[in-house]
């Protein structure tokens, strides 16, 4: 009962099927079917015929033509034969096709694959639990350096650096687990040598920020042309124009030049 | 093995057979012909042919039912058409409009 509509299996459907809700296609459909919804063929399922869905995962038979207005994903049970239209398609290993593919051709834009999106989340996420975590370990650093993988609680040497050491490790572990497939050149050098690269790159990145910001504040004072042809579009040029009762009309770069004039004459 | 559903928002035009049971909550038009129960839910509306053993309405149906069990049409279930079934139940409320027929010789 997933599935607000579900053609069971022994249930067989000829005609049309029109939704807009999710569809589970366990039995057999022969004709068309157009939902605004997701569509799931599931093994065992068979449609002949005309599919327009937002999403359909087929892990059935599919004879006819599949459309999609977001994506495509044919299971590894998948066995079809149709003209697929779709902006994204995934195919599985053991998925079976025979027919016409137009990927990202005629559909819609897709929404971003959720697989791009977390990845970039996860790198950038981790990105702030390196610096965060390096500077933890800098704080012992006069101990033994934290270049052992594992930490051995049951090595021989229990001195007390040796025990802030492992401390320390424990603490960078985790993060460095959580960093690995990110950084991986990072993580095998020794904790050491990393340790005073990171602030520096922290504020190396501050540093950058603020001149970016100070950039800005003396683009703001001394206009150019370029900057106007960049940064602006033709209608802020003209709303910047009225405001000072000039006239709007012309091409864009006569635009600028009245507003520049302007400008050098107000100064 | 789970029934077929044919959830609110979905509309079927055409045939609809098979050997599982069918409820249908949309809307179908055609032909139903099951070796199964159909159920027509509260809020479901048929306007098709029926040939299955049993029918239990409770939404609207118009068109024609022979069924060689049970038809059974509940308080809250509006039916036009004729029926042709050798046991009929009608519950108080309901509505009807249409033959009956139970095959008493």
């Amino acid at each position: 009962m997933a599935y607000p509509t579900t053609i069971a299996a022994g249930t067989h459907v000829a005609g049309s099927i029109q939704a807009s809700e999710d569809i589970a296609v366990e039995g057999s459909v022969q004709g068309t079917i157009s939902l605004s919804e997701v569509l799931i063929v599931a093994p065992g399922g068979v449609v002949h015929g005309d599919i327009q869905a937002r999403v359909a995962q087929i892990d059935g038979v599919v004879v006819g033509t599949i459309q999609a207005t977001e994506r495509i994903l044919l299971g590894p049970t998948a066995r079809v034969q149709a003209t697929i239209t779709s902006p994204l398609l995934e195919m599985n290993d053991g998925a079976q096709l025979a027919g016409e593919l137009n990927i990202g051709v005629d559909g819609e834009a897709p929404a971003p694959a959720r697989t791009t999106a977390s990845t970039t989340s996860r790198s950038s996420s981790t990105a702030p639990t390196t610096s965060r975590a390096i500077p933890t370990a800098s704080s012992s650093r006069t101990a033994t350096p934290a270049r052992t993988t594992t930490p051995a609680p049951s090595a021989p040497q229990s001195t007390t650096p040796a025990s802030v050491a492992t401390q320390a490790a424990s603490v960078t572990q985790p993060a460095a687990a959580a960093v690995t497939t990110v950084v991986e050149e990072e993580q095998e050098q020794p904790v050491e040598v990393a340790t005073p690269a990171a602030p520096e790159e922290s504020e190396a990145s501050i540093e950058k920020k603020e001149p970016e910001k100070a950039q800005a504040n003396a683009e703001a004072d001394a206009i150019t042309f370029q900057e106007l042809d960049d940064d602006y579009t033709v209608k802020e040029l003209r709303e910047e124009l009225r405001r000072r009762d000039l006239p709007v009309t012309g091409s864009k770069s006569e635009l600028i030049e009245r507003l520049l004039e302007a400008e050098s004459q107000s100064n | 093995m789970t029934d077929t559903i044919i959830g609110k928002n979905t509309v079927i035009d055409g045939e609809i057979t098979g050997s599982q049971p069918v409820i249908v909550e949309g809307t179908v038009k055609g032909r139903i012909a099951l070796e199964a129960l159909v159920t027509i839910a509260n809020d479901g509306r048929v306007e098709a042919d029926i040939e299955t053993p049993q029918v239990q309405i409770n939404g609207q149906l118009t068109g024609n039912v022979v069924a060689n069990e049970r038809v059974e049409i509940s308080a809250d279930g509006r039916m036009v058409g004729d029926i042709r079934s050798p046991r009929i139940l009608i519950a108080d409320g309901a509505g009807f409009k249409g033959h009956i027929d139970m095959d008493v010789e």
